[in-house]
């Protein structure tokens, strides 16, 4: 099983690795970051398809609460009330997850690649020999050179810049993703996860090789202009509202709000007044190149009683 | 259900998770620290060898009994928060080198260690100062000096009784040999390319290191100045067999070299190209040379021609080099089968050692006894080199 894994996912990737980094100047920092760019690209479809069901999932998510309330006697209304919601909207509830799994062993194979290339001991080089192809310019490049901008690819970045780019971008890429909720058992379980993925990354970057915190940084950039080219900013942007109350004071007229709450009780609202139909809540996305999505609800629009 | 749901709310976030458990699981962590794997160096009636946890052990030859042992620490480092990890073995690939009662040892961790019947001596560089480059090659004694490489590219020649710096150089990424004084030597990086992995073999007033930069060196040895330099097409980690003037070695681009010591002229080049690199040195004996390959073949090319007289297969890489026993050439895997080539006939025919785990380091012949370190298990195998019987195995880790 190992030999049938090393040969059709680890071989391949450590092999495309040394060829670009004999193409692009002898650096195998420029090449984790180019096979990170061109695995992203060959599975944008299925990226898209993740990201789009997960932005459904969450859009749905009052919806799932108020059924949850109104049948949490009857759990298997609840199941089928579920089921018929989803049908509805057009969701398959795996959706999120089949592209997941599908992207999973790609990025394993990119992660033991890189892991093989960086190993500095005699053993370790032992051990690439027999990765390579029979292509001569694949046995000549070993060993690649570990110097990238200010760091040894094989040894964990010392200057604690590049731990703290890693756990960054992950809490920039984890704040988008996170939905607003005011269950606050599902905020703090939120919250949790929105500290919990930046700090452990964060934590490995510091003990790992360099080289595969470049891989992380690199792939979660990725992951963020993914996200924000379909999805916009997310939750990282906090929502303003502008109270146009008579008499209020020019100090208070642009007040920031809690956005998640602000949109959660607006979409209820608007929910409950439209008798069941799907609201968008545009939270801070780009408008659609169709015109369709709604922009944000702002000033008197918001319904929500809250005016600073 | 409620999975369903929450995985749909969560799903990047759980893509994380999943993926940092599966590769703590699948133990694809990062390459598990240096092993090592000493071969054992025997002197004067007695075996000295490191165990892969970085034991050093003075044992007798008939029973495997030991005399006296040391261990290999690595000093603890303190990390980011200030807090101190445990002190972990250091790992040595090297032989070590023995003088009279004094043991050398080249350890990973960038420190040549000097022992006393068990007790460490002394030590370069001095014990707080900075490690130099990780040693791989074995240390080697002459001149009054002993020499040795590093993984930082650093060649170093140090007083042999005093451990004090006679010179040390350093090969630079466009392949100049650069002389290092205390100051120089301070800011010395490498490019990760000119690694000296390569044993230094000393000849006279020379001293040849092979870098993984493609390169074999010719320097003086009592200067560090270089003479010459002969480059191959890949990197090279087996150091030089010097025969009369040539010096005979393999490179990464999966050719075999002869070079004449006196000028760094090509001699040879071989004709034909291994399917796999030239890890480890060859044997010459009989005006042919033995060279095993890590496709699993030995190349036996005629020493003054180059031409190629033999091919055998002998079904695993070979990372090790050939010991001559009578008349035979003995050859061991790296999954520890172990062959020999008539020398006359160039057949091989496999003798029947019982050996488990993998070969990396060095053979040592001591007369028809042959010692084998083996990796998982880590132990040493004593085997008598014309039947393949084995008469030992002494197991090093676990005792």
């Amino acid at each position: 099983m190992g030999w049938l894994w090393d040969t059709i996912a680890v071989g391949p990737m450590v092999n495309i690795l040394i060829v670009l980094t004999q193409f692009l100047f002898g650096s195998f920092g420029l090449a984790i970051i180019a096979l990170t760019v061109i695995v992203n690209l060959l599975m944008y479809p299925l990226t898209k398809r993740q990201i789009n069901s997960t932005r459904a999932m969450q859009e749905m998510q009052p919806k799932l609460a108020e059924l949850q309330k109104k049948y949490a006697r009857d759990k298997q209304k609840l199941a089928q009330e579920q089921m018929r919601l989803y049908k509805e909207a057009g969701i398959n509830p795996a959706g999120c997850l089949v592209p997941m799994l599908v992207q999973m062993p790609i990025w394993f194979a990119l992660y033991q690649s890189i892991i093989r290339l960086l190993g500095d001991a005699p053993e370790s080089l032992i051990d690439l020999a027999r990765f390579l192809y029979s292509w001569p310019m694949l046995h000549t490049a070993i060993p690649l050179g570990s110097r990238f901008l200010w760091l040894n690819l094989a040894q964990p970045d010392a200057t604690l810049v590049l731990p703290l780019l890693v756990g960054g971008s992950m809490w920039v890429q984890q704040k988008m993703v996170t939905p607003p909720t005011t269950d606050p058992r599902q905020r703090q379980q939120s919250q949790m996860m929105l500290w919990m993925m930046p700090l452990m990354f964060g934590f490995f970057a510091l003990q790992f090789p360099s080289g595969l915190a470049l891989f992380w940084f690199v792939s979660t950039l990725i992951r963020i202009l993914m996200q924000y080219f379909m999805t916009g900013w997310g939750n990282l942007v906090p929502q303003r509202t502008r109270p146009v109350t008579a008499g209020k004071s020019p100090s208070a007229e642009l007040v920031r709000s809690d956005a998640g709450e602000v949109a959660k009780k607006e979409e209820k609202i608007a929910y409950e007044a439209s008798g069941g139909k799907r609201q968008d809540r545009g939270r801070g996305r780009p408008e659609s190149p169709g015109g369709t999505r709604r922009k944000p609800r702002r000033g008197g629009d918001n319904r929500s009683g809250r005016t600073g | 259900m409620s999975f369903l749901k929450y995985a749909g709310k969560r799903a990047l976030a759980f893509s994380g998770l999943l993926l940092m458990l599966a590769v703590m699981a699948a133990g694809c962590a990062p390459n598990p620290p240096a092993g090592g794997g000493s071969a054992p160096a025997i002197s004067g009636g007695t075996i000295y060898i490191v165990s892969q946890r970085g034991e050093l052990m003075a044992m007798k030859p008939e029973t495997g009994e030991r005399t006296w042992s040391a261990a290999l620490q690595q000093p603890a480092q303190r990390n980011l928060f200030g807090c101190a990890a445990a002190p972990s073995p250091a790992a040595v690939y090297g032989t070590p080198a023995v003088a009279g009662e004094l043991v050398y040892v080249g350890g990973y961790d960038g420190r040549l260690r000097v022992y006393n019947n068990g007790l460490e001596q002394a030590r370069y560089p001095a014990e707080g100062a900075a490690p130099v480059g990780g040693i791989v090659g074995s240390p080697v004694l002459g001149r009054g000096n002993i020499y040795f490489g590093t993984s930082r590219g650093e060649v170093f020649a140090l007083e042999a009784a005093t451990l004090a710096r006679k010179w040390q150089a350093g090969i630079a990424g466009n392949g100049e040999v650069v002389a290092l004084d205390v100051t120089s030597a301070r800011g010395w990086q490498s490019d990760g390319r000119s690694r000296v992995w390569a044993t230094p073999v000393l000849a006279d007033d020379t001293i040849y290191v092979a870098s993984m930069n493609g390169r074999l060196y010719a320097l003086n040895a009592d200067t560090g100045a270089e003479k010459w330099r002969f480059a191959t097409g890949g990197a090279v980690t087996s150091p030089p067999v010097i025969t009369g003037d040539t010096a005979y070695f393999g490179s990464f681009d999966r050719y075999f070299y002869a070079v004449n010591t006196s000028t760094g002229q090509q001699v040879w080049k071989s004709s034909i190209q291994a399917i796999r690199w030239f890890w480890s040195p060859p044997l010459i004996a009989g005006g042919a040379v033995y060279a095993g390959a890590m496709d699993g073949k030995v190349y036996v090319f005629d020493a003054a021609t180059g031409a190629n007289l033999a091919t055998r297969d002998l079904g695993a890489p070979l990372v090790v080099a050939p010991v001559l026993s009578g008349d035979s050439v003995l050859f061991v895997t790296e999954t520890g089968r172990l062959w020999a080539l008539d020398a006359a006939s160039y057949q091989a025919r496999e003798l029947q050692a019982a050996i488990t785990g993998k070969v990396h380091a060095p053979l040592t012949l001591d007369d028809t006894v042959l010692y084998i370190h083996t990796r998982e298990p880590d132990s040493l195998y004593v085997v008598r080199a014309t039947t393949g019987v084995n008469i030992l195995s002494i197991p090093l880790s676990s005792r």
